[in-house]
């Protein structure tokens, strides 16, 4: 085979480990994201973060908020589950933006899944 | 309240599911807090199992060994060890349904073997006031390979519930759920034409869509909860999976859509992956065990 036509071929097989590797990173940091409370499941994700913070601004102690299953969770500490929640997302955004860096400095598909 | 994972293997000729069990207990140990493991087995499972292994070993990582018989099925299923070998084997693994029954935690964690666990995310589970939690999706750790098949029981029937994993509470509406799947494994020819799939041979993924559907008064809702995993993660019986390292890296030669025999290297960290392909299991229940003994 042409070398040219070899090389571009690698090169695909490459492009194609590196997008699942990709996926692989975030699809496990949304499974980090889902988050228990109070009998309630969470979806954790940027619309509910601003959500809760808008009523601790507020100054609301306590409310009902909606999980993942439209079903209806008391929260009675407020402030406590905005730091749990929000403390949760760096934790698991941070992990995904450092693996998904080191993912992108690799330029092997052996390095890639190393 | 009692709490623990409940697994149900049983060898056939080729498939040495006691093994595959033990491996995933080791891998149960290792990650989840609620760990407690109950394996519902028969005595050849068993008996070959104690061949390989020490019995303090097997009690060290499987809890509580309950012995069931092995019920002689027509019940044979295609086992492919990637595109290029396949073998069609009893399938023994059929009694799903008895789970409630068998199982001695008051919230069980009901797993299949072949679903190995790499993280902690299932011990939210227990956390979740959801008595009946499974879920109706899984991604392919390929991303590019969308297969229809998982998404509806059939072209035309309801959506599709992986057995996979389910946890449950005792309750007496639990109970009425398991009583509803042991009344389609036995009018399963019935049930198969009601829901528009000819299928002779007895899925317990089918069985529990059926029984959610109909739980969930015959339509499609929330009723039931999903897992505290947004999806589950397969990957198919086609692809190899080569290496475990750790008890929580995972490697894989995932094949290529519509290209035989051509395959990317896939790692998965930290993720529960369910592997299909039961021979690769096989092959690597050893190593994981050795790992983390």
């Amino acid at each position: 085979m042409d070398q040219r036509i070899e090389k571009a071929l690698e090169f695909a097989n490459y492009r194609a480990t590196l997008a699942n590797q990709k996926q692989r990173l975030k699809e496990q940091c949304e499974a980090n994201l889902n988050f228990a409370f109070n009998g309630g499941l969470f979806k954790i994700d940027q619309t509910l973060i601003s959500f809760i913070s808008s009523f601790v601004s507020a100054g609301k102690e306590s409310m009902v908020v909606l999980d993942s299953n439209q079903t209806p969770v008391e929260i009675e500490d407020l402030t406590s589950f905005h730091d749990t929640i929000t403390s949760r997302w760096f934790e698991s955004v941070n992990e995904y933006n450092r693996q998904y860096q080191e993912l992108a400095n690799k330029r092997k598909v052996s390095k890639l899944v190393e | 309240m009692s709490r623990g994972v409940l697994m149900t293997g049983h060898n056939n000729r080729t498939i040495d599911y006691g093994k595959i069990a033990l491996a995933n207990a080791c891998l149960i140990k290792k990650h989840l807090e609620n760990n407690n493991v109950t394996l519902i087995t028969d005595v050849g499972t068993i008996e070959w199992l104690e061949k390989n292994y020490s019995k303090d070993f097997i009690q060290s990582k499987i809890d509580n060994i309950q012995v069931v018989k092995r019920r002689m099925t027509q019940n044979s299923k295609r086992y492919h060890d990637t595109s290029y070998t396949k073998k069609v084997e009893q399938f023994y693994n059929i009694n799903r349904a008895d789970a409630y029954e068998l199982s001695p935690y008051d919230e069980t964690l009901l797993i299949d073997v072949d679903y190995l666990i790499g993280n902690n995310i299932l011990d939210n589970c227990w956390g979740l006031k959801y008595d009946l939690q499974i879920n109706s999706e899984s991604h392919d750790i390929f991303a590019n390979r969308k297969m229809n098949e998982f998404r509806r029981i059939a072209d035309r029937s309801i959506d599709f519930y992986w057995a996979t994993v389910v946890f449950f509470r005792k309750s007496e509406e639990n109970k009425m759920f398991f009583d509803l799947i042991k009344n389609i494994q036995m009018k399963w020819p019935y049930y198969s034409m009601l829901y528009d799939f000819i299928e002779p041979n007895f899925r317990n993924d089918h069985a529990f869509s059926i029984a959610v559907h109909m739980f969930n008064g015959m339509q499609s809702n929330n009723l039931v909860s999903r897992l505290p995993l947004p999806y589950l993660e397969h990957c198919s019986s086609i692809d190899d999976m080569i290496d475990c390292t750790n008890g929580n890296h995972f490697k894989f030669l995932l094949e290529k859509p519509g290209r035989k025999g051509d395959y990317i290297l896939c790692k998965t960290e930290n993720t529960n992956v369910h592997v299909m392909n039961k021979f690769a299991l096989n092959r690597l229940a050893d190593k994981i065990i050795e790992q983390n003994k």
